[in-house]
């Protein structure tokens, strides 16, 4: 039981990220292989805020989405020049260049080393030290997230946002200044990324950049192929199954090595075959 | 100091080169970002390896043998996979996704079959070198260089003095008018796949007998030459020779201003600006 | 589509079958209580190699240990970490919360100090085999991590530079755990000592150090020391070759670990934690392996934990167990004349080697 309880407190950040990732990809049209930097960026915000500038957990979050916030408007801009497959190759690119910067610049980061004793998060004088508890405050923020993006979907914006997706130049042309919405939802996916960055780092307690290379940011955008581009119930079903499958494989019995092979193996075939035969997901609404 | 530059710019500049030629000519008919180009390559390396060193076939016969198993995997994954995916009207964007699938499966078959440990075909005993006066290098590195120059005028022989050569450039012109006038585009689609896999296997090996091979030799590979045809311009053969070269000296020249660390961000910061400043690249579109 | 299923199921087949490693531990012929032994390994991706060494050298320990007149039936179980954060604290929950492990076994600082706080939180022993600062923040109450010291360490690599006589040394590591700000530390020791050094640290992808070689060559550096792992490490060394830098003149740490010893004639290699050439040949004979990187200190940390379990009156009490090897963690070992500092470190020797035909040639430690 308690073993599920760890696997749920992943579960519910791989959620977040997926609804966050969905919001660029599923709502926006935007393809980004880039997530990993923004998640790795609010994770070590919460990292160097905790251990070195002694913020509590929550501070540490707002710390994550401002510094989140203008990295992205920053990388953005330079994204939206591009179009479709080039933006995808270009966010591929900003990933390695932010897994650089977080492995290299070592007065800040700590290189390779890491950063290890990160603390949990507290509220008064109540810490959230128990697995449950834990657990408890991610599945609050997933839910927040979950009924965030149910309501941009809804919302004005969303539709203004989905019209772009479809046909960028005709919702130009009935005067939205598409640059602005795009900027807005890529600045947001990435702030949102953070969050879950900020529980994953109090969870391990110990960070380094080799959870936030760009195979992380593949694996993401494996999750909402999987469960559905545009869909927030996708993105949760996606994450179920794509943190649940080593967990399977593991119980099974294989050979370690046969084991950590299938599981890359499953997923490069789950790519694939959605591309083949179900391009936009389990439970999309949308095709790329 | 200086002919070292230029002596390592030439050998690397090679290495990325023969793929940078490969990814332009198969994006020249297939337009979208093929990431099994980087699979073909280390099969190139690894079957090389099968056949030397785990079947103990003579050198030359191994060489051609995986040469032309690269060909073969070339061909078939282009007409079992992506033809048929573009005939049913798959984007550039789902195509370079299902890619990245068969590159993930292809990437864990190697480590099952092979295990992650590197490998080198080439003994550090029996290494020949040829002496440049200046410099000695091993045969291996000149062969690498005279590779690079055969495969150009090899290719730019073909596409520019053959019959073969003028409907492949007539498919990269425009493939609709091509079809129109009743050339078989997916026929010369699967003749220059066989092409780029004959120059990725012939690249896979030469690495393999340099600096060696790893399962994950291939993403790496693929995303130098990938920068390298970009920067050079997509639009002709020119393009890709001159851009890898120029990759590998900003590289290099970055190695000896700064540190090592930073070779990839330097590639990609390179990458992203050409893209955003010169986006046809430093040749431009000429009519081939 | 049908052809590639049938490729695949046949590649899978074949992998599946390949011949059963000899990794079991024996079966429990006499019923005894059973501890289980949890390991959390990179057993596959980048460090796999060396994850695959410090198994076997727990292995053999429990092998051993087994000979002996035990109390109890001894049994590891692997977990894979890939070397990462978010894997290693699912797998060390893996093992504590259903494989109900006595003790988790871990492999470099970084993973150990996400596993220290689960240990500690589930009153279970951690034994950590690293090569690591010792310095370094006491992980967990209930963790001990074992591995030669910087100090005796740096020590020993001056004594051999001297010998040279280098005054000129340009310093290669790899960014990977403590390797890069192990090295930058030592060259700044060594620059104390009145040496010119030069430090340059690479990616785990980089895999061509031919130009940065030069580079050092033509600012007058003809001595290079280099710290990295196979694959790069073996790289770095044909590159060396390649640019005419003679044996006598590189001096790597943690690189003699393949089975081609002939790579290594005439350099001098340093780090401790392989043990001794019959523990390594026996290793490789008997696992199939070639490389037994740290499998040394793996051994004499299980060792250890397997003399406490016997030794203690009841092996679910933490403190009991604490207390034991805090008193008879300082011994002779395998990694060579263990002793317990005050952090919950254990320290072993430093080793100097050489090879010469092939063989390694000891010259100090």
């Amino acid at each position: 039981m308690e073993y599920l309880i760890n696997l749920a407190i992943l579960f519910g950040i791989y959620s977040m990220l997926a609804l966050s990732l969905n919001m660029l990809i599923g709502m926006g049209g935007l393809v980004s292989l880039a997530q990993a930097a923004f998640y790795g960026i609010g994770a070590y915000a919460t990292a160097i805020g905790m251990t070195s500038l002694g913020f509590g957990f929550f501070t540490t979050i707002i710390l994550g989405i401002i510094i989140n916030a203008v990295i992205a408007f920053v990388v953005g801009k330079i994204l939206a020049r591009f179009q479709g497959d080039y933006y995808a190759i270009v966010s591929a690119g900003l990933s390695i260049i932010v897994f650089s910067i977080l492995q290299n610049w070592k007065s800040v980061t700590h290189g390779p080393l890491g950063i290890f004793g990160i603390g949990k998060p507290e509220i008064g004088s109540y810490a959230f030290y128990s697995n449950t508890a834990f657990l408890g405050l991610v599945a609050v923020f997933t839910v927040a997230l979950y009924v965030l993006y149910q309501w941009i979907n809804k919302s004005s914006f969303g539709r203004v946002l989905k019209a772009l997706r479809e046909d960028e130049k005709l919702t130009q042309s009935m005067g939205y200044k598409t640059k602005h919405y795009k900027s807005v939802i890529f600045v947001l996916s990435a702030a949102l990324s953070g969050i879950a960055g900020a529980f994953f780092a109090s969870y391990i307690a110990f960070i380094d950049p080799s959870s936030f290379q760009l195979k992380e940011g593949i694996f993401l955008f494996t999750i909402i192929i999987v469960g559905g581009l545009s869909s927030a119930l996708g993105s949760i079903v996606g994450a179920l199954i794509l943190i649940s499958l080593p967990e399977v494989l593991r119980f099974i019995g294989l050979p370690y090595e046969t084991a950590a092979q299938l599981q890359q193996m499953i997923y490069g075939a789950m790519l694939l075959l959605m591309m083949i035969f179900k391009p936009q997901g389990l439970f999309g609404k949308y095709r790329m | 100091m200086l002919l070292h530059l230029l002596l390592n710019t030439l050998i690397v500049g090679a290495g990325y080169g023969l793929m940078a030629m490969a990814f332009r000519l198969m994006y020249s008919v297939s337009p979208f970002f093929n990431m099994t180009l980087g699979a073909v390559a280390a099969l190139g390396a690894y079957a090389s390896y099968g056949l030397i060193s785990l079947c103990g076939l003579p050198m030359w016969f191994g060489v051609i043998g995986a040469i032309a198993i690269c060909a073969l995997f070339s061909y078939f994954l282009e007409a079992g996979i992506y033809t048929p995916m573009r005939n049913h009207g798959a984007s550039s964007m789902v195509l370079m996704v299902a890619s990245l699938g068969v590159y993930t499966i292809f990437e864990s078959v190697i480590l099952l079959v092979f295990g992650p440990q590197y490998q080198n075909l080439g003994s550090i005993h029996s290494a020949v070198t040829v002496h440049l006066g200046f410099a000695s290098i091993p045969l291996v590195q000149a062969l690498t260089i005279v590779a690079f120059f055969v495969c150009f005028g090899f290719l730019n022989y073909l596409l520019h003095h053959t019959f073969i050569g003028l409907k492949i450039r007539a498919v990269n012109d425009s493939a609709s008018l091509a079809n129109t006038i009743g050339m078989k585009n997916n026929q010369i689609i699967l003749l220059v796949s066989v092409l780029t896999g004959i120059v990725l296997g012939v690249d896979g090996v030469l690495i393999g007998y340099d600096t060696g091979m790893t399962p994950t030799m291939g993403f790496n590979l693929l995303f130098k030459g990938m920068i390298g045809a970009i920067i050079g311009g997509l639009a002709n053969l020119r393009g890709a020779f001159f851009g890898a070269l120029f990759l590998a000296l900003a590289e290099n020249i970055g190695v000896l201003i700064f540190a090592s660390e930073w070779r990839d961000l330097i590639a990609f910061v390179i990458f992203i600006t050409f893209l955003s400043l010169r986006p046809q690249g430093i040749f431009q579109k000429k009519g081939n | 589509m049908k052809k590639w299923l049938l490729t695949l199921c046949m590649v899978l087949a074949l992998a599946a079958c390949k011949e059963e490693k000899k990794e079991e531990t024996q079966a429990n012929a006499d019923n005894k209580p059973v501890i289980k032994i949890g390991a959390v390994l990179p057993l596959t991706g980048d460090n796999s190699v060396v994850g695959t060494a410090v198994k076997f050298g727990a292995l053999a320990a429990i092998e051993d240990k087994a000979k002996g007149n035990l109390k109890y039936h001894y049994e590891a179980v692997f977990e894979d970490n890939q070397q990462q954060p978010a894997k290693t604290a699912t797998a060390t929950n893996k093992l504590i919360m259903m494989d109900k492990a006595n003790m988790v076994l871990s492999f470099t600082t970084g993973i150990g100090r996400v596993v220290a706080p689960l240990a500690e939180n589930a009153k279970i022993l951690h034994m950590c085999s690293t090569l690591e600062d010792e310095n370094a923040t006491p992980m967990g109450k209930t963790s001990f991590f074992q591995g030669p010291t910087l100090q005796t360490y740096r020590q020993l690599v001056f004594k051999a530079l001297q010998q040279e006589k280098v005054s000129k040394l340009a310093l290669l590591a790899a960014n990977v755990g403590v390797a890069c700000s192990g090295t930058e530390k030592l060259a700044e020791a060594l620059k104390a000592k009145g040496m010119e050094t030069k430090v340059e640290c690479f990616n785990p992808s980089d895999l061509d150090f031919r130009f940065v070689i030069q580079k050092y060559q033509a600012q007058g550096f003809n001595h290079f020391y280099i710290q990295f792992w196979p694959p790069q490490s073996n790289i770095l060394l044909r590159q060396l070759s390649e640019n005419n830098v003679t044996p006598n003149h590189i001096f790597g740490s943690g690189i003699d670990v393949d089975t081609d010893t002939s790579l290594y004639n005439g350099i001098h290699c340093f780090g401790g934690n392989s043990g001794t050439p019959e523990f390594i040949n026996r290793l490789m004979e008997e696992y199939h392996i070639n490389n037994v990187y740290m499998a040394a200190s793996a051994y004499d940390l299980i060792s250890l934990a397997i003399d406490a379990f016997e030794n203690v009156e009841d092996v679910n009490n933490i403190d009991e167990i604490l207390a034991y090897i805090k008193a008879y963690a300082t011994r002779k070992c395998l990694s060579g004349d263990c002793k317990l500092l005050n952090n919950g470190f254990i320290a072993n020797k430093a080793e100097w080697r050489t090879y010469k035909d092939g063989k390694p040639v000891f010259l100090g430690d």
